[in-house]
């Protein structure tokens, strides 16, 4: 699967109509809210005061709120919510079958065949397995959240589906990892997506920027919108649900060149035009948190090297203030995807972070966190070890048919651990200076036997020349030492040193 | 060992066998007026386990029969929800001769999508654990040691019996997918195993 196009630059336009949306939208219908809207600091920065909206993780969308607030939530349809991961599974096997993919060509025979199979590692591409999975997945979790279901039930929903797709889908074995990505980081992005698409729709417009508003949303969250669509929501005058209001919004766009380099055999030397954008929902610093991804952080990077080369998804779980808010643990998932001239990385993790907050002069404060927790299967571009036989390359097996991987696959598969560090010193709120460091663990279970320590270190400094625009420059260093565990070389280390420079827009 | 096994298979199913009337006249187990409060989760059955163990060049379709524990522990996080560890043990003497034992330890979750049904679905990610330490001393066999990325997907249905007591069935498909495993024959390359497991249990709620 190939992951579209059109949901980029949807996304794309949700961050950066999000500001505008966002203010048009959500900031009059608070009133039951505390709202605090210090413009000194944000274009809109809202306090909500989440007794006043009575919310808690067993109710789906809006579900718990004062009787007469919600009425865009959807009413919970168990049995609709199962039908339409089965049509979003018809789906994609159809436009397989029509792709002329021999995958697609199911039977009940091939249904059997497969439940006796039971699980394997599948051999697909980086980027089908890292990203179009996920998003496959993230149809799946708004099919729950477009009939009313909350996170936790939409996650199961989420299971549901990339298990009956793997099993029934398609004629390949069932593929562990696809199972994994498809329902850890469809769960990631399904939320993001959700909740991206309520602020890109305006319930209380009407007409022609109504009509806009529903189908730009439709694009980030097609089930919730073919819904709304289909039962008259999308053009009735209501109150968005309160739960998925932000308690704040911002965003960061850059737009430069990016040099990188790399110490592998295959060396890479690389220039490349990218546009970056940074987006923050919610409050990920503060606040008592019951509300799975009330508050999250998104990093989507085009061109530098691919057409999407990074991506990233940092949803809050479960969070609690101490200490008057100066400090704030949390427990978060994540969903990583790197693919660039240089390195291939992917990874589906959960941590515990915790982070404090100093002001340090009436403009400028800075939030410093730690984090560490568990990657549940992380993927990294194979290296064999240095003298080793080159990795073969794949020929065309005629007789595999349209669709059917048939290998190598050039990357490893296993899980691990993760911790990190990130320090941003801000002016006004506007990010001046951020520090970030990254290590991952993987313990590799299918691919070359490896452990792989993977290291990234990133300092941005941004400095404002005038209104919002400003200039950024920043340092990327990736590190990866393998250690192999069969005979020949016991270790090897890489570098891929990274530099770049860039105009940014802050909505921060 | 294996008697132990099949009897921790045996005595669940004899139990909610005999049951069905005592089950019948009982509510469905969200029924509970104390629904909304949080409560300790526990099951403990056995189940009649089928593996198929797959690798690089592993003879294909090689189905070997055991039986296996199931335990679960944890606490219901809302009425649908229950959330736990869930440890799955079961002993199997492999195609090359080699007798081992496979202890999966997990985080589990089960859900219940209509509260009022004993339906439920649950999934479990963690690891596993092969060995055959016992073996090792006793028939001077090359020790395996190995540790598994693991996961395990189930279905089936619950009852509540008496008071906090309850029963259920279920089928489940665990994977445990070990990397290379050294065997007493030679190295086995990407090593995958399935485990389809049909059983019952005592659930404590």
């Amino acid at each position: 699967m190939r992951f579209p196009s059109r949901v980029l630059v949807a996304l794309a336009l949700a961050v950066v109509s999000g500001q505008r949306t966002f203010a048009q939208i959500v900031l009059p219908d608070l009133a039951p809210a505390a709202v605090e809207a210090t413009t000194a600091q944000l274009p809109v920065r809202l306090e909500i005061d989440p007794k006043a909206l009575n919310l808690n993780f067993n109710q789906g969308a809006g579900a718990n709120a004062p009787a007469g607030v919600c009425a865009a939530c959807p009413p919970r349809r168990l049995g609709t919510a199962f039908l339409q991961v089965t049509y979003v599974n018809v789906f994609y096997e159809l436009a397989n079958l029509i792709r002329g993919q021999t995958t697609a060509r199911i039977t009940p025979e091939t249904w059997w065949t497969n439940m006796k199979r039971g699980w394997e590692w599948d051999l697909d591409d980086f980027a089908v397995n890292q990203i179009g999975h996920p998003y496959q997945g993230n149809n799946y979790f708004t099919a729950g959240r477009a009939n009313g279901l909350n996170f936790w039930e939409s996650s199961a929903i989420t299971a549901f589906g990339s298990g009956t797709w793997e099993y029934f889908g398609e004629t390949n074995q069932a593929s562990l990892n696809d199972f994994i990505n498809t329902t850890m980081g469809g769960i990631a992005l399904g939320e993001m997506f959700h909740r991206a698409a309520w602020l890109v729709r305006d319930t209380r417009a009407t007409g022609r920027s109504r009509l806009w508003g529903e189908i730009g949303a439709a694009a980030l969250d097609p089930i919730t919108g073919y819904n709304r669509f289909r039962s008259g929501d999308a053009s009735r005058v209501s109150d968005p649900p309160p739960d998925l209001v932000p308690s704040q919004l911002g965003a960061l766009a850059s737009a430069g060149v990016i040099g990188r380099r790399s110490t592998t055999d295959d060396t890479v030397s690389s220039t490349n035009p990218f546009v970056e954008m940074d987006l923050r929902y919610g409050d990920l610093e503060a606040g008592r948190s019951r509300t799975p991804y009330d508050a999250f952080g998104v990093r989507l990077t085009l061109g530098g090297g691919s057409g999407l080369s990074e991506a990233y998804v940092r949803g809050r779980l479960l969070g609690q203030s101490f200490r008057n808010g100066s400090l704030h643990v949390a427990i978060e998932q994540g969903y990583q995807y790197n693919n660039n001239a240089a390195y291939q990385f992917g990874a589906q993790s959960f941590h515990v972070t915790t982070g404090f907050n100093r002001r340090l002069s009436d403009r400028t404060s800075m939030w410093g966190t730690g984090w560490g927790g568990f990657t549940i299967l992380g993927a990294i571009d194979s290296i064999p070890p240095p003298g080793s036989a080159p990795l073969p390359v794949p020929e065309d097996d005629e007789d595999a048919g349209q669709g059917v991987s048939t290998g190598p696959r050039f990357y490893d598969y296993g899980p691990g651990g993760n911790f990190g560090g990130f320090l941003s010193v801000r002016r006004d709120n506007r990010p001046l200076f951020v520090l970030a460091y990254e290590a991952h663990h993987l313990h590799v279970l299918d691919g070359v036997r490896a452990n792989h320590l993977i290291q990234r270190v990133r300092a941005d400094l941004n400095v404002p020349l005038r209104g919002r625009l400003g200039a950024g420059v920043t340092g990327e260093f990736f590190d990866r030492k393998t250690y192999y565990q069969g005979p020949g070389p016991k270790d090897a280390r890489f570098h891929f040193p990274q530099f770049r420079v860039a105009l940014t827009w802050s909505g921060l | 060992m294996e008697w132990l096994v099949r009897a921790s298979t045996l005595v669940p199913f004899v139990l909610i066998c005999l049951t069905p009337a005592l089950a019948a006249g009982q509510n469905p187990p969200a029924s509970s007026p104390n629904e909304d409060a949080r409560h300790p989760w526990i099951v403990v059955g056995g189940a009649s386990m089928t593996l198929l163990g797959d690798c690089t060049d592993c003879e294909a379709d090689n189905y070997i029969h055991s039986a296996s524990v199931i335990a679960n522990a944890g606490v219901s996080i809302t009425p649908r929800t229950d959330f736990g560890v869930e440890i799955l043990w079961t002993p199997q003497t492999l195609a090359t001769g080699d007798r081992t034992r496979l202890t999966f330890l997990m985080a589990a979750v089960q859900v219940r999508p209509w509260v009022s049904h004993g339906f439920f679905l649950k999934g479990s990610l963690g690891m596993a654990f092969l060995q055959n330490w016992l073996d090792t001393v006793e028939e001077n066999a090359p020790p395996i040691r190995s540790k598994a990325f693991a996961l395990g997907l189930g279905a089936g249905w619950e009852w509540r019996l008496r008071g906090r007591f309850g029963a259920q069935v279920f089928g489940a498909q665990h994977a445990a997918a070990l990397g290379d495993l050294v065997t007493s024959e030679r190295t086995a390359e990407n090593v995958m195993g399935n485990f389809w497991s049909v059983g019952a249990a005592i659930v404590i709620r």
